[in-house]
């Protein structure tokens, strides 16, 4: 399977859900040559909306992974305005903002404290039978029921604007359907203390915590590279809307102010045979020599700071560890995610004290005034982008989606080759070696059902090849 | 309390059918009736408060609809998502309490992008909803 097709990956199947998959490669001596993460699914979403109307667009969009529907419902609607030609009401604008800090909040509550804590607070080294999410109940149980109360919150967030029983699409071309109640704005506003205590514990658990990760700072994805994010017009951190910026190593910016709608003039897309996920990359640069990353810690990277007074002492914090370059290990992305959970909440609390979230005002109504639209925004786990092309009456007759995990492509790949380096001993995979890759992947939170349109679980295989391609070792991890 | 999640992804045909066969079973003050495309965290309360939990999921594959006890489970490394073993498991870990859990798999053969069951999925599905009602004390078909 030496650099094998995708044809060669042999797949178990127990429904849609597919495996990931990480090859690591030995040169004749048995040294690590390189090492890949290979995506083994097909995607085909893209295809599937063809046909299908502008405005059923978000509904549509928003089922694609049960994970994250609402980056996708968001993007989606902003395509919409796009082909619409409208600027939603402010007050839709602040209650879909609104909407995906409820969504950053849940979805790196679940990074952090049931994914990653684990790796982080028991050891990578630990017994594997103690090393899961019950080792850390049973170790930490206030931090275990502590992650399941945040993320609760922030899908209370979800369930009070846009839970689907109430209408599959909330965010629509032009708006969204309704405002927020004031009953639902006094609940999020009596549990927004409780949330923001959790926050500050789990930032600060983390800052005591880190000296003790050096070796896996150095070791999970640190390399010198492009980060890209969107910023508001005076380069501050942002989430819904602003312009593109590109950053390097040292912070310097290599490119501000791009139009969002022109992403395909500074984005390439690759092709690799032996994984479904696409390679994007940073076009001036080439591939691969244009490998940028996105998501909490490429935006904690581009930004000039983030506008709210915790977030921005935590993000000092942060940018002291880099000597105020960036922050160029990927094992930090779990500090980001925590960073943008305060964020989050400081400016949830900001929304919900503003009574132009009530305002029925929320919808711009028009008719089909542009044939080409793209969305793009942030999602939890980086920038997302929707490009739609339509005929007169509004029909797809073209998408293309780029996610979030597919920017972090390049990157996933050159961590898992960086750690198979580190900690490959001989040529047996080890329990050590297998939980770093692991923890190396995680570190980018990638949802693969996002990625390849597919329902999201993701075991895990890692196969050893020998110079000749042959497979020299093999361990599954199973869901 | 009873709870019946019906799981599954709503554009990959048959594998939509734990879905379908929710949105055709009424709440009632004694059954909480939940559609799932994931199974994730904020499900383990109400596994933990239920006294039994059945979940619906599609299975590749032919033959009838199964009926199989979950055991809890460790939860896979790297998912965002939880099996049914796993969220039971969690309910025990997390709040002491893993309920009675069934698993119920229907037969899925067109796991294709697509809205729609096939004819054959729906078929034993329409079965299954006749099933649960009856056992759960709806008189009435769909």
């Amino acid at each position: 399977m030496k650099g094998g097709s995708v044809r060669e990956i042999k797949v178990p199947v127990t429904r849609v859900e597919g495996h990931g998959l990480i090859t690591v490669e030995l040169d004749p001596k048995g040294q690590v040559k390189r090492a890949r993460f290979h995506v083994t699914e097909a995607r085909g979403f893209e295809r599937f909306c063809r046909g299908r109307t502008v405005w059923e667009m978000p509904g549509i969009t928003a089922r694609i992974c049960g994970i994250c529907p609402v980056s996708h419902l968001l993007a989606s609607a902003k395509a919409g305005d796009a082909i619409l030609a409208v600027r939603p009401p402010r007050p839709a604008d602040k209650l879909r903002r609104l909407l995906n800090l409820g969504q950053f909040v849940q979805s790196h509550a679940l990074s952090f404290f049931h994914l990653a804590s684990p790796d982080l607070l028991l050891g990578w080294d630990a017994d594997p039978a103690q090393r899961n999410v019950f080792g850390l109940a049973a170790a930490r149980p206030q931090l275990a029921l502590d992650g399941i109360r945040l993320r609760a919150f922030g899908q209370e967030i979800i369930a009070a604007l846009g839970e689907r029983r109430v209408h599959p699409a909330w965010a629509v071309p032009g708006g969204v359907r309704s405002p927020l109640s004031p009953e639902a704005r006094d609940r999020l506003a009596a549990k927004l203390p409780e949330a923001r205590r959790i926050a500050h514990d789990a930032l600060e658990l983390y800052e005591r915590s880190a000296k003790g990760w050096a070796e896996e700072v150095a070791t999970f994805g640190d390399f010198p590279s492009l980060f890209m994010s969107l910023v508001t017009p005076d380069g501050a951190w942002e989430h819904h809307d602003g312009r593109i910026r590109f950053v390097d190593a040292e912070r310097r910016i290599v490119a501000d102010g791009l139009d969002p709608a022109r992403y395909f003039e500074y984005i390439g897309e690759a092709v690799e045979g032996w994984s479904y996920l696409k390679f994007p990359y940073y076009a001036p640069d080439g591939y691969p020599g244009g490998l940028y990353r996105v998501g909490p810690l490429a935006r904690l990277n581009c930004c000039d700071r983030i506008g709210t007074p915790l977030a921005d002492e935590a993000l000092a914090r942060f940018r002291a560890t880099a000597d105020g370059k960036a922050v160029t290990s990927s094992f930090h992305y779990h500090w980001a995610r925590l960073i943008e959970i305060v964020a989050a909440l400081e400016r949830v609390e900001t929304y919900l004290a503003d009574p132009e979230i009530l305002s029925p005002r929320v919808r711009a109504e028009a008719g089909v005034n542009e044939l080409v639209g793209v969305g793009i925004h942030e999602a939890p786990r980086g920038t997302l982008i929707h490009h739609y092309e339509v005929d007169e009456s509004g029909v797809i007759v073209n998408a293309n989606l780029i996610v979030s995990t597919g920017h972090n492509n390049l990157a996933m790949n050159r961590t898992v080759t960086q750690i198979a380096h580190r900690y490959l001993q001989g040529a047996k995979i080890s329990e050590g070696l297998l939980n770093r890759l692991e923890g190396g992947i995680r570190a980018y939170d990638p949802c693969l059902s996002c990625s390849v349109h597919a329902v999201g679980k993701m075991p895990l295989r890692v196969v050893l090849l020998g110079p000749g391609g042959e497979t020299v070792d093999e361990v599954v991890r199973t869901a | 309390m009873i709870l019946v999640i019906g799981l599954g992804h709503p554009l990959r045909r048959d594998d939509g059918v734990g879905l379908w066969v929710a949105s055709r079973l009424p709440s009632t003050e004694d059954v909480k009736v939940v559609g799932a495309q994931d199974l994730t965290p904020e499900l383990i309360p109400q596994v933990a408060a239920a006294d039994l939990v059945i979940f619906v999921d599609a299975r590749l594959g032919a033959g009838p609809v199964r009926w199989e006890p979950i055991r809890s489970a460790d939860p896979p490394a790297l998912t965002h998502a939880f099996t049914p073993h796993g969220l039971v498991a969690w309910a025990e870990r997390l709040f002491g309490r893993a309920p009675e859990a069934w698993l119920v798999t229907v037969p899925a053969r067109d796991l294709s992008l697509g809205e729609g069951l096939s004819s054959r999925t729906r078929r034993v599905a329409e079965a299954l909803v006749g099933r649960l009602r009856a056992y759960l004390g709806w008189k009435e078909s769909p």
